[in-house]
């Protein structure tokens, strides 16, 4: 019933909400302002999301309220409602994920994210992807209709890849053209590690340890590597593979990190496990901040929010929140977000 | 009192609405079919060496209908044996697609993982079948690869 009573609210929330910008984006910690880009947000449709998890989603709604997933669903994640969210949270940019898994989340292609970011690319940054569910028989096709998306489509600033939604192996090599495509674009390519709570996921070391990456990413030096959720067992609520992703980011250069859905509800008895590891692993310089977002109303500014407060519960100094919530980000990247200057500009 | 009537009506108006609405929102029910397989586990050449082997079940094709969400290999069900013969009974859901595959990886270093970035001894095959499974049915499945998931093997390369 709670859960019933909670998603009725958030649909008059989702309904009733759009949020203006704020007169400053970042927040202020302690009287300084820091700015904040959120990595990882997601696009979609209920049109392209399979049944499994359509399941997931439409289980707990009313009985008489079914039909409203889908307009509900495509509004939550529009464009209109990511910078809405991110408005209220202060958050000045954000990651906007293609991602092609049918058999768990669904599809929302390269070309749709194109589209729903046009006219807000100074905000939104598309992350590309590709199909790779019959790779054996169609990757020549795919992989060039890819690079040409890479070389043209100009708001598309890095490459999502799910190797455990999209049913492969994190040591499988067959993906390694698509890694030689990154470094020569220079876009980098978010892998989720860990595991998820959504139906069909693969959720075996083999998907979800960084370990497995290690031998690509030795042989990708040009290609940077950013381990999403930096293997954070989503499934069981654990730190299962978080250890491995922090060793690649301290063996290689060229790994990042990045925390997404550690923030969540979820993540709450693991948080300040979490974020006191990568501090004294010595990592913080390697950590690009991400939510996993927009999931529901509000979801951006209590991540957010969660995840700050336990950056300041375990003895981050300002400038260690700085280079998480914005200063890495525009270190990789190289998208200029006001407030923090660029590689170029400090070189300057 | 008539506008309580009107407003009565109207209310009963909108439930019967949402409800028409629901009903032809929601997805068609699902429907399985039980089916008992059984088959045995080959190496390329040789005897199958010891050890526990895992099996996962797949809906060969699903969503067919659908040109965006049409894929291989739809999880069903996992379940392991101890030797190369094995059987396992399950519900096929046929709302899913057509067909069937079932993978299986033979632990041989019996450390519990398929393989790991430096131990690479645990061999892997697929076996599939355009037809869909009903009742009792057999597949034997060839072990060809060390350390290869379902999609290694299915589709096939042209």
């Amino acid at each position: 019933m709670k859960s019933r009573l909670s998603l009725l609210a958030a649909v008059a929330l989702l309904s009733a909400c759009s949020t203006e910008p704020p007169e400053q984006f970042g927040i202020v910690v302690d009287g300084s302002r820091i700015q904040v880009v959120d990595l990882h947000t997601h696009s979609g449709t209920w049109e392209n999301t399979p049944p499994g998890f359509r399941k997931r989603l439409g289980g707990r709604v009313p009985r008489g309220f079914y039909w409203l997933m889908s307009p509900l669903t495509d509004l939550n994640l529009g464009p209109g409602n990511i910078l809405s969210q991110m408005n209220s949270a202060g958050i000045y940019g954000a990651g906007v994920f293609a991602t092609i898994s049918p058999n768990t989340t669904g599809n929302a292609t390269t070309e749709f994210v194109a589209k729903q970011i046009a006219g807000n690319e100074d905000r939104l940054y598309g992350f590309a992807t590709i199909r790779l569910d019959r790779w054996n028989v169609d990757q020549a096709e795919r992989l060039a209709k890819f690079e040409e998306e890479l070389a043209t489509i100009d708001s598309m600033h890095g490459i999502k890849l799910a190797h455990a939604h999209q049913q492969y192996r994190l040591d499988d090599e067959r993906l390694w053209p698509i890694y030689e495509l990154a470094g020569k674009y220079g876009k980098p390519i978010y892998f989720h590690t860990g595991t998820s709570p959504n139906p069909g996921t693969r959720y075996e070391p083999e998907y979800a340890d960084a370990m497995y990456l290690e031998s690509a990413i030795q042989a990708h030096p040009d290609t940077i590597f950013i381990l999403g959720h930096t293997g954070y067992d989503t499934r069981i609520r654990a730190l299962t593979y978080v250890n491995s992703a922090i060793l690649m980011a301290q063996r290689y250069p060229n790994v990042y990190l990045e925390p997404g859905a550690l923030g969540a509800e979820r993540g709450e008895e693991v948080i300040d496990d979490f974020v006191t590891r990568l501090k004294d692993q010595n990592v913080l310089h390697k950590v690009i901040y991400g939510s996993d977002g927009v999931q529901f109303p509000g979801y951006l500014k209590s991540h957010l929010t969660n995840y700050v407060a336990a950056m300041q519960r375990n003895g981050y100094t300002k400038d260690e929140m700085r280079q998480v919530l914005a200063g890495n980000f525009v270190k990789v990247f190289g998208i200029e977000i006001p407030g923090i200057e660029t590689a170029a500009e400090e070189g300057e | 009192m008539r506008i309580l009537k009107k407003i009565g009506l109207g209310l009963l108006v909108i439930v019967v609405l949402f409800l028409v609405l629901d009903f032809f929102a929601r997805p068609p029910a699902e429907r399985y079919e039980t089916v008992n397989l059984s088959g045995q586990v080959k190496m390329l050449v040789g005897p199958v060496p010891g050890g526990k082997i895992s099996y996962r079940i797949y809906v060969l094709e699903s969503l067919e209908d659908d040109p965006n969400l049409n894929h291989p290999l739809e999880e069903v069900v996992d379940f392991q044996s101890d030797g190369p013969q094995f059987s396992h009974t399950f519900e096929y859901p046929l709302h899913m697609g057509s067909g069937l595959a079932v993978s299986a990886w033979l632990d041989a270093d019996g450390d519990g993982v398929f393989c790991t970035p430096t131990e690479r001894t645990d061999p892997s095959g697929l076996a599939y079948t355009e037809e869909t499974p009903a009742g009792d049915f057999t597949l034997d499945i060839t072990l060809t690869k060390n350390c290869r998931q379902a999609n290694w093997f299915y589709p096939p390369a042209p």
